[in-house]
């Protein structure tokens, strides 16, 4: 009996709860799509990790250490410590000034073993594995041959490294881009023959199992000449892709569950439509002697099996969309295999929490729906006579009658309006989400082909090389330190220009005192660093601590620096030799690669960039998508409720002799109101969403992606709107059309 | 005459069979009467009101209001119809509960012509002091008084009005009783009266009894009596 009555207020409302049904099923393919991919991709990140025994730290000394001093140092720290060479082959175009580096390491590691994607590993002296988004970014295929050194080398496989799950060049790099850097494998008879042609570049990698790496380092800078000691955690080409696939993980939970929310308020506010209009059976249930628990169950089981419905089917559309949502980390990382897999987390947020959340909410609201008297129930003398206080309070006096009608309808459906403006508001933060990413990163781009002054830097390995090269470029002094901001070590770079620079152009340069410098705009927007601040700049190699004294901005928002001048710069770090260390040119010059420590050029990072700015259209158009579609459906559902309750003041006014044009101005065109509302506080909402995923994403990057929007995509945002809310009127002007005269001569009390 | 019917039919159906609800009937009512239609339940009273005030299409026959045919009327006509000749007034009174007493009077002052002063009507339905009230914290013969002064607002030609005293006390049926009265006397309205109360008739001009649809008495009462007068 129960079922079949169920069945038929099912399909009495068809469509409506249709479209409930379509909603749970895109809120939850939402949470268990984005869960289960980043997930997956997450979990085999760490079991590929764990397979190749991926390093702990590494570090870089002037002088290699000796065989001896290598075992002694592993024996007294209880530590695995291995050479890691490795040789960067320049594959850059003769007549271009792009730079092209393939990184290549040997096999011969215990650490950081190589993970094959596809193919083989090099068994071969003349065999080499490559990265496979390098490969795909060159178009080399298994079987072809890449030229090193004009030694020729046959692919024979795709090769990851677990240490460049990000490929970064540098770690002191922002954005990757795999047609620039990339990496492969050699054996090592292959190795020592680019060796021949190339010296390779030695830093030493560490296991550290019993956590001493703080006193190798100790020791290392007492005893040696520490280039660089970088620890695992602080490595942005391993960490990165922790907190950037967590990310959209945590954003789609959001999201998905804001939407479970708002349908379980508009589900709910439609049994409450049914309870009012119910309300005399309701009635002379209760005085048969029916107890309200009885009738709420009753009442909770539409709203159970639409929730249920969505998620029997949004869970397994959401674990199939899984698979292409993978796209989202396997543009950026790297690792041989995601195995796709279900875990607890995703059974508990996919499946149990909207019906959880879903039922609460539905309880908690028709429980109060309920909580009348037989006899009131009876006359039907529910709540749609009573006039709170807020409705007396509100009078509008000054209004014109019809503007005053839609006020005090729309306080009268507060209720609804108040999930009419929940779910634009939702379906808007999503929309304009899409559009403040892809504005950012294009804005991103554009400050940064604005911005950089200069074709290629240099930066030398030693000053006697720079030195060789000075007249041709203009020289600047650059290096890395740490800041602790926010109880985190954070990277930062401070750059020694001359105030009269012809590259960078800060003539403020030539007012700082000692001490003083000037920060790049984002160490505010990112680390909160005000000017007047003074920080303890910590070196990265000697753990010896500066202060520096921030005093005003710099024009140039290109990453986490600090400016000042080459001879603050000097005196800031107690020292009393050249303190140049790179080359700024505009054109690419001729030099002995073996004397360049890096090289960013121009070309690179804008290409970087792009390369991002083209994953995140994807990710704009998904969410643009989704929140065009749940704008659409909330605004024609909830407007759609709203008629219902006011049918029969429809009816009644259309017996008056109201013409269409005035009923759709009184009971549909106010809406109107609530979608504008909802849009202006849906600006910061998104906003507010946008820098938390970039400073989630930027977090353990040097760099920043300030928050943009341009006036052409509010526009377009708010013309989405405008165009859904139109089409549901459109629609809704023909419900109007259809109700009856006579639905109000029905007795009503 | 100003109302003329001829030969009204209008029938239902609830799947597979149907019935006559207005079985060729054909009466007349003159301007300015107060017309009281009488009948027994399913005696097609409501649905002869509803076709002159516009509600509904009859199915053939004639309805002439002021001499144009209203039975061909496309809804759009209709509304323009109800707009400028007809006020209804249900038994239930229909008030919109969140607006006061004169806002709900003001939902139809806009639609007439030639509009009555709201504060006028206020007076008249005895109801000046109680005009920013709203309807739940009015009496049911307070509330109908309000539903007559919307309905008059507008200043129809027609007053229709569906059993108005069905849910009042005795009292409060003869205060809106001899209101209808001093609006006829008032305004020259013609106000048709649907009722099972048989004693209401002594009030009208003219008395139309219906029975299965079809008009058994259409008669012209030569012995009004006041309101005061009618008890039951």
């Amino acid at each position: 009996m129960t079922f079949k009555r169920l069945l038929r207020d099912f399909k009495a409302n068809l469509i409506k709860n249709l479209t409930f049904i379509l909603l749970v099923t895109l809120s939850v393919s939402i949470i268990v799509g984005f869960n289960r991919a980043m997930d997956s991709y997450l979990q085999s990140v760490y079991k590929f990790r764990a397979e190749c025994n991926i390093e702990d730290g590494q570090f870089a000394l002037y002088e290699p250490l000796s065989n001896s001093k290598l075992h002694k140092l592993q024996n007294k720290y209880q530590m695995t410590i291995e050479e890691y060479n490795q040789v960067d082959i320049d594959l850059s175009p003769k007549s271009s000034d792009t730079s092209i580096t393939l990184r290549v390491f040997s096999l011969d590691q215990s650490i950081n073993l190589a993970g094959i994607a596809e193919g083989n590993l090099p068994t071969d002296t003349y065999e080499i594995a490559i990265d496979p988004k390098f490969a795909m970014a060159h178009n080399y295929a298994i079987g072809d041959t890449i030229t090193l050194d004009h030694l020729n080398y046959l692919i024979v496989g795709y090769a990851i490294s677990p240490d460049y799950t990000y490929t970064l060049k540098t770690t002191t790099e922002l954005l990757n881009n795999p047609f620039y850097f990339g990496v492969g494998y050699v054996t090592n008879l292959g190795f020592e023959e680019i060796e021949d042609s190339t010296p390779p570049t030695t830093t030493y990698i560490y296991k550290d199992p019993y956590h001493n790496a703080s006193l190798l380092k100790t020791y290392l800078m007492d005893h040696s000449e520490l280039s660089y000691f970088l620890s695992a955690t602080d490595n942005s080409r391993i960490t990165t892709v922790i907190t950037d696939v967590n990310s959209p993980k945590a954003i789609a939970l959001l999201m998905g569950l804001l939407l479970v929310i708002m349908i379980s308020f508009m589900i709910s506010i439609s049994v409450k439509n049914t309870i009012a209009n119910e309300s005399q059976t309701i009635g002379i249930l209760y005085s048969q002697g029916f107890v309200k628990r009885e009738l709420l169950n009753y009442y909770l089981l539409l709203p159970c099996l639409l929730v249920i419905i969505g998620i029997l089917i949004g869970y397994p559309i959401g674990t199939i969309i899984s698979d292409p949502l993978l796209f989202i980390a396997e543009v950026q990382y790297s690792i041989p295999s995601v195995l796709l897999r279900d875990t607890p987390f995703i059974l508990f947020a996919g499946g149990f929490l909207p019906l959880f959340i879903s039922v609460v909410i539905t309880y908690m609201s028709l429980s109060s729906a309920l909580n009348k008297t037989p006899i009131s129930l009876l006359r039907g003398q529910h709540a749609s006579n009573h006039v709170s206080k807020f409705e007396k309070y509100c009078t509008f006096k000054h209004f014109s009658f019809f503007k005053r009608f839609r006020l005090k309808d729309m306080i009268r459906e507060r209720g609804s309006m108040l999930s009419l403006f929940l779910g634009v508001l939702i379906a808007m933060f999503i929309l304009l989400t899409g559009f403040f990413l892809k504005d950012s990163t294009f804005q991103y781009i554009n400050n940064l082909k604005a911005q950089i002054p200069y074709e290629c830097m240099y930066t030398f390995k030693s000053p006697s090389n720079l030195n060789k090269y000075s007249k041709q470029g203009e020289q600047i002094a650059v290096n890395s330190f740490k800041i602790l901001s926010k109880n985190k070590l954070r990277n930062v770079s401070v750059y020694g220009i001359m105030p009269d620079s012809t590259f960078f152009n800060i003539p403020e340069l030539a007012a700082l005192k000692k001490g003083e410098v000037l920060m790049a705009p984002c160490m505010n927007a990112k680390f909160g660093i005000e000017i007047g601040d003074t920080l303890t700049l910590l070196d990265n190699t000697d753990d010896k601590n500066y202060l520096i004294k921030v005093v005003g901005y710099a024009d140039y928002d290109l990453g986490q620096f600090f400016y000042t001048t080459p001879a603050n710069y000097n005196n800031i770090l107690n020292q009393y030799q050249s303190p140049y260390t790179s080359l700024l040119t505009h054109t690419t010059l001729d030099i002995d690669p073996d004397k360049v420590l890096s090289l960013a050029t121009k070309s690179s990072v804008v290409g970087s960039a792009n390369n991002m700015l083209s994953m995140l259209s994807m990710i704009t158009g998904v969410m643009i998508t989704i929140g065009m579609s749940v704008l659409i459906i909330v605004i024609y559902l909830l407007m759609n409720m709203i008629l219902d309750k006011s049918s029969t003041n429809i009816s009644m006014v259309k017996i008056f002799g109201y013409t269409p044009k005035e009923i759709n101005k009184l009971y549909l065109n106010g809406n109107i109101f609530i979608l504008i509302f909802a849009f202006i506080p849906a600006i910061p909402a998104a906003y507010w969403l946008c820098k938390s995923f970039f400073t989630l994403v930027l977090e353990d990057m040097e760099g920043y992606i300030g928050i943009y929007i341009y006036t052409k995509s509010l526009a377009i945002a708010f013309g989405l709107m405008i165009l859904g809310y139109s089409a549901s009127a459109f629609l809704l002007k023909r419900k109007i059309n259809k109700i009856a005269l006579t639905q109000a001569l029905k007795n009503r009390e | 005459m100003f109302i003329h019917i001829q030969d009204l039919v209008k029938s239902y159906s609830t799947g597979q069979t149907s019935f006559l609800a207005v079985n060729h009937t054909s009466c007349e009512i003159d301007a300015g009467e107060i017309c009281v239609i009488l009948g027994p339940s399913g005696s097609g009273k409501s649905t002869l009101m509803n076709i002159i005030g516009g509600l509904e299409s009859a199915d053939g026959g004639s309805i002439k209001v002021d001499d144009k045919e209203i039975i061909n009327l496309n809804s759009r006509d209709l509304g323009i119809y109800r707009r400028n000749y007809v006020g209804f007034v249900f038994q239930f009174y229909n008030l919109i509960p969140n607006l006061t007493v004169k806002e709900n009077i003001e939902v139809c002052a806009h639609l007439g012509k030639n509009p009555l002063d709201i504060n006028m009507l206020l007076e008249k339905v005895g109801l000046a002091n109680q005009a920013d009230k709203f309807p739940a914290a009015l009496s049911g013969g307070q509330q109908q008084r309000v539903a007559i002064a919307r309905a008059l607002v507008k200043n129809p030609k027609i007053l229709l009005c569906d059993e108005p005293t069905g849910a009042l006390d005795y009292k409060t049926s003869k205060e809106v009783l001899s209101l209808f009265n001093e609006i006829n006397q008032n305004y020259g309205t013609t106000i048709i009266m649907i009722t099972h109360n048989d004693v209401i008739r002594f009030m009208a001009h003219r008395v139309i009894k219906l029975k299965d649809g079809t008009v058994t008495e259409n008669c012209l009462n030569d012995h009004r009596l006041s309101v005061e007068e009618i008890e039951w």
